[in-house]
């Protein structure tokens, strides 16, 4: 996932006003100038979909800790519960990624307790989640 | 003026000192080389007079940039080469290591240059290479076998790397990526945590310690048009430690991407293991192979994640450090969760060996 995608934008700007543009005739300014390309394309898919990636994998997540069967220890089902009276505080990418940094903390440490205590049916729907946030987190760039 | 022409002056000034045997030493070209992501490298010609005689070398120079790809240590990178020059593991002759920062702004080193070669893994696809592949390839996996039989002690680097006992360096390893992944992590890794989890459950011994180049991958070394390897490069990342870390290494699904069938873009995989047996005499054990399988994929994905951190809050803001960080980072993740899903559907890498 991108950080602070408006800022990076900005210095990948700069780079090519300030040392691309005055000099493409060589072979280090052509490929920073391929390279800068297709990270904008990275930027432009993130612009996309950024808010509805990170929204998508929060409900999942949200549904997951909801529906739990096995019961995690104290200290997490408090912290879970917690973060499900939680909300984002708004739209904004920097507060949706809060609340998505929230519940990944939350899913690695269940994550976790579910490989020690052997809940295989728990391991499973949380490597299937693993499975879809990587494929809509994926940049589709040309080869 | 080029932009490069007062490193150019700087340089041809240290060389007229340092080599004082030459005449009439000019550097008469300089070119940034790209995608240098852990060290600023430049492609220089050099004229002079040796004896008399007059010549022209080329030489490549690399100096530490400001912020880095890979923290990693110049001079047993330096010391790498020079242990391993003299064997039929082929590298660049390496001439010069100047640690004082006060001669060209930051430490650097230079070799000498390998001319007339690619190192681009498209060009394993096109028409004019495609038919070389298994020459390439045979090479590739063979090279990285005979370094796998060398002796640390005969090589040498024992002297100047920390040699880890047998039954510990797998781990030692996982902890340094492990470690990077949670210094440099700036949103929370799902996918890297479960990873770290499986590989810390059963770290394998070696069955003998061996130089590891530790980025041993097509990209990382010299062809020729004729399909020969003339040189590997960038040792940055050498080490001692287990042959298997560099084969799992070479091996892993992104040094072909999208082509997941092609180690390297070169070879299947198995055929691969196949040659490096051969050439290493070493036995291949498939439950050790298929931890250090996962192994690379994390320590790829640490530094994948410590590029993304370091464009966002470093200082020189190249472009290399965003694309190793963020197609990356997507790509790596993919592989770890194909690899270790277990209801996968091994879409973007095969199933471990």
């Amino acid at each position: 996932m991108i950080p602070r995608p408006q800022q990076a934008l900005a210095d990948l700007a700069m780079k090519l006003a300030t040392s691309v543009a005055p000099d493409t005739q060589s072979a280090y300014a052509a490929s920073n100038a391929g390279m800068i390309a297709m990270l904008m394309q990275c930027l432009a898919q993130d612009f996309d979909r950024a808010a509805a990636v990170r929204t998508q994998d929060i409900d999942e997540l949200v549904a997951l800790f909801e529906s739990l069967r096995d019961v995690p220890p104290e200290s997490l089902a408090n912290r879970i519960a917690t973060f499900l009276r939680g909300s984002a505080e708004s739209l904004r990418i920097e507060h949706l990624n809060a609340r998505h940094a929230s519940a990944m903390e939350l899913l690695i440490e269940l994550h976790a307790w579910a490989e020690t205590v052997e809940a295989d049916e728990l391991d499973q729907e949380i490597w299937n989640f693993l499975i879809r946030h990587a494929d809509r987190h994926a940049y589709h760039l040309p080869v | 003026m080029s932009a490069l022409e007062p490193l150019r002056g700087a340089i041809e000034r240290y060389l007229v000192r340092r080599w004082s045997h030459l005449q009439n030493l000019k550097i008469v070209g300089i070119q940034q080389i790209p995608g240098g992501a852990s060290r600023e490298t430049y492609r220089i010609a050099a004229t002079f007079q040796e004896n008399g005689v007059d010549a022209k070398r080329g030489y490549i120079f690399r100096r530490d940039p400001p912020s880095s790809l890979i923290d990693t240590n110049r001079a047993l990178e330096y010391r790498t080469y020079t242990a391993v020059y003299p064997t039929s593991v082929p590298v660049p002759e390496p001439l010069i290591l100047e640690e004082d920062p006060g001669e060209l702004e930051r430490p650097f080193s230079m070799m000498a240059e390998i001319a007339g070669c690619e190192t681009a893994i498209p060009n394993f696809a096109t028409p004019a290479y495609a038919p070389l592949r298994e020459k390439i390839g045979t090479q590739k996996w063979s090279i990285l076998g005979r370094l796998g039989a060398m002796d640390i002690d005969e090589l040498g680097v024992s002297k100047f790397m920390h040699a880890p006992d047998r039954a510990d360096c797998a781990r030692r390893e996982l902890d340094y990526w492990a470690g990077v992944i949670a210094a440099d992590s700036l949103h929370p890794q799902p996918i890297a945590a479960a990873a770290i989890r499986w590989l810390k459950r059963d770290p394998p011994p070696a069955q003998k310690l061996c130089l590891v180049h530790g980025d041993y991958r097509s990209g990382n070394f010299l062809y020729d048009q004729s399909g020969t390897i003339r040189g590997v490069l960038d040792w940055e990342m050498a080490h001692i430690g287990d042959p298997l870390e560099d084969l799992a290494w070479s091996l892993d699904p992104l040094w072909g991407w999208p082509e997941r069938h092609l180690a390297g873009g070169l070879l299947p995989r198995r055929r691969a293991v196949q040659i490096w047996q051969e050439a290493s005499g070493l036995q291949f054990d498939a439950d050790a192979f298929r931890w250090w399988q996962v192994f690379a994929s994390i320590k790829g994905l640490a530094i994948w994640i410590s590029s993304t951190e370091d464009f966002a809050n470093g200082s020189t803001k190249e472009p290399i450090l965003a694309m190793a960080g963020w197609v990356m980072t997507d790509r790596q993740n993919r592989i770890i969760v194909d690899r270790l899903a277990p209801e996968s559907e091994h879409r973007y890498a095969e199933p471990l060996l």
